[in-house]
């Protein structure tokens, strides 16, 4: 998605958009945001959208770098967030530009890394890091392909439960499209795309960063079915949650 | 693959087939031989093959099963274990059933469980677990679709390293997989089950059995890529490894509850 696509989700943003910290039972954004905080420090909140995590930054950190694609997000961040002066927004692409904002204490960046493009995505993951001071944290969501995959066989499982022949029920579980093999799902026909647990740790340790967690941030099977059946309980879907200090 | 397919194989076993047990360089099968082992266990290996973990599990058990589809496998098992004499070898489909006499305290099956047809498969995770008496223990090693994906990631990234562009080095690393999505990826042409994690621990569930420890069993690169550099780091490749329980049953518990 462009800058356009972005600029016209905007104004459905919380109907359309998943939102993550509202999903986040457990609070680890929160607990980590807390841990890491400085009242003197800066934080970074990529691919800021509507701003959800703006307040919980603000209150934390002495100064907060809003950064996304779209200006007609951060001008319904800057109204959400109106309460909170530390808070500056800076309109930036980071698939296409370099950064307009200084490398900060910690940097949250919540499924922002999902271009299915390699050549788009590196360069993003790139300036993701690089938008980390040294010594300072990377707080990070993905998509988990784990969890794409586990949907999947669910999926299979309620079709077989109703009676459907196992050829019948693998068919109509099948996930659509091409590119699963290099963690490409389509999410309302969008291929986005999803990782590995292993994948995050080589990109991570490849970019000079050291693992401090990794671990599921879970979501409840309605976030996957819109009427998902009794039985369907643990273990239930997720998103990476990463936390990485930047090491050199 | 079917029993005439494993007898061909059998000549060529420790080329063809990848040697789980020698690769476990962290010992875990053998610590779980050990820790359920003892004087007047019972153990089985299911899907034995030319026998590799015989010998290990004879150690620690006082009556052992060596159950395998082939006859030509379970022939060349016994004469390279002809030195254990509480051995037992029966020939058995663990599709149709487990072929034990009666069931046992542990059972082992070392990539067994690899079918890829959905029927075939549930049937023989059935008769596995039928296999564990109650208060028994089931070691299961099975390949890890999230490790086939990741060596997908890593071929990519070894591609990209050498020069290649993105699409070049994605295109490179294609590999055969059929049914992905269903865990299914092409091994030496053959369609083969791969599981993930929390899949493995559903089914498990499924048949009542309780995970105690779900672990990796690593492999060098060199067998799921060709020629890796010598420098490739970690994480490698690995088989899940999963040891679980099945409870014991509470004799009397359905009698009282329906007392009450």
């Amino acid at each position: 998605m462009n800058e356009r696509d972005w600029d016209e989700v905007a104004e459905y943003f919380e109907a359309e958009i998943f939102n993550v910290p509202d999903n986040d039972t457990k609070g680890l954004i929160r607990h980590w945001v807390q841990r890491l905080a400085a009242p003197r420090g800066a934080a970074t909140d990529l691919g800021c959208g509507v701003g959800r995590t703006l307040p919980m930054l603000a209150e934390h950190f002495g100064t907060v770098y809003a950064v996304d694609v779209s200006s007609r997000c951060l001008a319904i961040a800057a109204g959400s967030a109106a309460d909170h002066s530390n808070v500056q927004y800076v309109h930036a692409d980071l698939s296409a530009q370099g950064n307009a904002y200084p490398a900060t204490d910690l940097v949250l960046c919540i499924n922002t890394l999902l271009n299915a493009s390699l050549e788009v995505r590196g360069p993003l993951f790139d300036r993701t890091c690089r938008s980390v001071k040294r010594g300072g944290h990377l707080v990070l969501v993905v998509p988990s392909l784990n969890s794409a995959l586990l949907t999947a066989y669910r999926h299979l499982q309620w079709n077989l439960r109703e009676g459907m022949a196992p050829a019948d029920a693998q068919r109509e579980a099948a996930m659509e499209g091409s590119g699963l093999e290099h963690g490409i799902v389509r999410i309302d026909g969008v291929p986005t795309k999803h990782y590995l647990r292993e994948e995050l740790e080589v990109q991570l340790a490849d970019r000079h960063f050291a693992i401090e967690t990794l671990e599921k941030l879970e979501y409840p099977w309605t976030t996957e079915f819109a009427e998902p059946p009794d039985w369907m309980k643990a273990p239930y879907p997720w998103d990476w949650f990463v936390v990485a200090r930047r090491v050199r | 693959m079917n029993e005439q397919d494993w007898d061909e194989v059998a000549t060529t076993f420790d080329e063809a087939i990848l040697d789980v047990t020698a690769h476990d360089r962290l010992g875990r099968i053998r610590k779980c031989v050990q820790r359920y082992g003892g004087k007047g266990r019972t153990a089985a290996d299911i899907g034995c093959g030319v026998g590799r973990t015989l010998d290990l599990i004879a150690n620690d058990f006082s009556t052992v099963f060596a159950t395998d589809i082939s006859q030509e496998c379970l022939g060349m098992a016994h004469k390279a274990m002809a030195h254990h004499h509480h051995i037992q070898y029966i020939h058995s489909d663990l599709v149709q059933h487990h072929g034990l006499p009666y069931p046992v305290d542990l059972v082992v099956c070392i990539n067994v469980v690899l079918h890829a047809s959905l029927e075939k498969r549930e049937a023989m995770l059935r008769h596995l677990c039928n296999g564990v008496k109650d208060g028994g223990h089931l070691l299961l090693v099975v390949p890890a679709l999230e490790s086939a994906l990741y060596a997908s990631h890593r071929l990519v990234r070894l591609n990209r390293h050498s020069g290649m562009s993105p699409k070049t080095a994605q295109r490179k690393a294609l590999r055969e997989m059929s049914d992905l999505d269903l865990g299914i990826v092409l091994v030496d042409g053959v369609p083969t089950k791969h599981h993930l994690k929390e899949e493995l621990h559903d089914l498990l569930c499924a048949e009542g059995l309780q995970v105690r420890s779900t672990q990796k069993i690593e492999y060098p690169w060199s067998y799921v890529l060709e020629a890796p550099p010598e420098e490739m780091d970690g994480p490698t490749p690995w088989n899940w490894i999963v040891v679980a329980e099945k409870p014991v049953k509470r004799p009397g518990a359905r009698n009282s509850r329906a007392a009450t």
